[in-house]
């Protein structure tokens, strides 16, 4: 793990709510390809806009978004 | 601005999300490819340069320096356009049609570029002392044809450089899951 990792639940979040990365990348206003990289974690988005993407799914930004990998469901 | 310009460049930026061409530039290797095809144009247009200074006026230097010009041109024009598409145009579009994520790989591109020109600036400075320091006399003949093309190929490499680098340095786009 780099020291600048952040790990973020945008995949989960976004098939719990059946919305495609089309559709989160236009209600935010950012390139399709950006979700596909910060779902990856190849990117790590603005303060701005790690609040907008809470915002979209009604999360405190905690939820989406970790400094520490995210415990995997079940475990 | 006129609302017409600004439509413009939506319509650019719209036709760069065109996804047509997208088996030529789904792999890093075939974009770096491209990106190297890139650089082998712009060396074309640098060698007419030597060939001017020691060859013009004559009809060697003109064409080959036609020819340099032809071939560089047939491979800089599909080659810059595959790669606005690659890049989605985060080198040749206005900052308020990027995203966040498009504005820095630009600024990233565009810093590395300005690095590569510095030294390719400098190697002209160092080429210019080495010449003008060995010259004999005072005055020194230079042929009129260098400037045109001098100049063009220092514009074109200002101008190329930050989408070749921004071709070569992006990471495979994610996969389409949706």
């Amino acid at each position: 793990m780099s020291a600048e990792d952040v790990y973020n639940r945008i995949t989960v979040l976004r098939a719990e709510r059946g919305i495609s990365r089309r559709d989160l990348a236009g209600a935010l206003g950012v390139h399709y390809q950006t979700i596909g990289y910060l779902e990856r974690g190849e990117y790590s988005p603005s303060l701005h806009l790690a609040l907008r993407i809470a915002a979209y799914f009604e999360v405190p930004v905690e939820v989406v978004f970790s400094l520490q990998p995210f415990p995997r469901l079940g475990s | 601005m006129s609302g017409w310009w600004e439509r413009r460049r939506r319509l650019q930026a719209e036709k760069l999300q065109d996804d047509r061409w997208h088996h030529l530039l789904d792999t890093r290797r075939k974009r770096r490819r491209l990106a190297g095809a890139g650089v082998l144009a712009l060396a074309l247009q640098w060698t007419s340069i030597p060939v001017i200074w020691f060859a013009a006026p004559s009809d060697l230097a003109r064409n080959i320096t036609i020819s340099s010009l032809a071939i560089s041109l047939m491979i800089y024009l599909p080659v810059v356009s595959l790669l606005n598409v690659a890049t989605k145009g985060s080198t040749g579009l206005a900052e308020h049609l990027l995203d966040e994520r498009q504005v820095i790989e630009r600024r990233r591109a565009i810093t590395v570029a300005h690095r590569a020109t510095t030294w390719v600036l400098g190697g002209l400075f160092l080429t210019a002392a080495l010449v003008t320091n060995r010259a004999t006399q005072d005055t020194m003949t230079i042929p009129t044809a260098i400037i045109y093309p001098l100049a063009f190929v220092l514009w074109l490499t200002h101008y190329v450089l930050p989408l070749l680098i921004a071709g070569w340095r992006l990471p495979d786009p994610p996969p389409e899951d949706d």
